[in-house]
């Protein structure tokens, strides 16, 4: 007999299910947003993504980016009940397949209208997927240094040198990392070992281009990604997170700076 | 030789001293994850472990055999 008790029941119950459906909902998106921003996606994109995947969902949505945190509001259709998840943003570093791998997800969801535990397992598998492998990711990194010391006009001694100090700096920047150290000292560090290293160049007299080859060999340090999502943030009004990129950049940089200075200061080269 | 290709030569000397070191290092901490034991760098054994030369007779074997 449905007694006014009984139906308040019903309610109730009905209710804490559509609840526990939008916390679902609203973590998953949370940690979706979280894990992209990350990987080194701008805040346009993140904003765009987890969009797409609440409309697929069923479900209005809002977000709030900051540069430590994000936070998701979701509410059902009716706006009776809304629901707030807020987590810290990852820090995976960044990788350009995980962002593009995320991205393909929030077009999957739209596009084969996945129900939210199958988007939930596909994120799962994503967020446990391996990073590209660290040696692959050293000897990449030192021949894309050398190719920009030739686009920068050295010849192929210097090219070399780069190659090398690229190698032995970089191997330093990712051993201090596993160890904890601080981002900025291990900077500073790697960008002085790679410039000392290619100060050879200049110091042995080899090669017809040493001036390049010191140059360019701290050019792999340079936080570009920071710098581009920065001004993406600027243009789309995400002045705060804008202004926390360029900020980091900002420091990185000088860290690099400070290395490179005093790995020339050590050998007495001159600036010009 | 002039103070910077002396200068030079440390740096080169202490990074490549360092990354040998890390790579013993993780070699033995890998080992230790695993739980079976390191293989030691220098071990002391007989000729006729590391080469056979035919016509060697393997004492436990020709033993064996008789």
């Amino acid at each position: 007999m449905l007694t006014m008790k009984n139906i308040l029941r019903i309610c109730k119950f009905e209710e804490a299910g559509e609840n526990t459906v939008l916390q679902q909902t609203s973590a998953f998106l949370a940690e979706y947003a979280s894990l992209l921003w990350g990987c080194g996606a701008t805040s346009i994109r993140i904003e765009k993504n987890t969009g797409r995947i609440a409309k697929a969902l069923g479900v209005n949505f809002d977000i709030c980016i900051m540069p430590a945190h994000v936070e998701v509001s979701v509410w059902d259709t009716d706006r009776t009940c809304a629901v707030v998840a807020l987590r810290k943003t990852a820090s995976c570093g960044i990788s350009f397949n995980l962002n593009a791998a995320l991205s393909s997800l929030s077009w999957e969801v739209e596009d084969n209208q996945l129900d939210l535990s199958t988007a939930l397992k596909r994120f799962e598998r994503l967020r446990e997927s391996k990073p590209t492998g660290k040696l692959e990711t050293l000897v990449l990194t030192s021949f894309a240094n050398a190719a920009f010391c030739r686009l920068f006009g050295g010849d192929f001694v210097a090219m070399l040198i780069v190659f090398v100090s690229t190698l032995a700096g970089y191997k330093i920047k990712q051993i201090m990392l596993e160890d904890r150290c601080d981002v900025r000292l291990a900077f500073l560090c790697a960008s002085f070992f790679s410039a000392a290293l290619s100060a050879g160049g200049d110091v042995f007299n080899i090669g017809a281009t040493p001036e390049i080859a010191i140059g360019t060999s701290v050019l792999y340090l340079v936080p570009g990604v920071l710098y581009i999502n920065s001004v993406s943030d600027m243009i789309y009004g995400h002045y705060l997170c804008a202004f926390s990129r360029f900020m980091d950049a900002a420091i990185l940089t000088v860290c690099l700076s400070v290395g490179l200075c005093a790995g020339m200061m050590l050998f007495g080269l001159k600036w010009l | 030789m002039s103070n910077s290709m002396i200068t030079w030569c440390i740096i080169a000397g202490v990074l490549l001293c360092a990354f040998i070191f890390r790579a013993v290092e993780r070699y033995y901490t890998e080992c230790h994850r695993r739980g079976h034991k390191s293989k030691p760098l220098f071990e002391i054994g007989m000729e006729e472990e590391i080469l056979f030369i035919p016509g060697d007779v393997d004492d436990e074997e020709y033993f064996e055999d008789l």
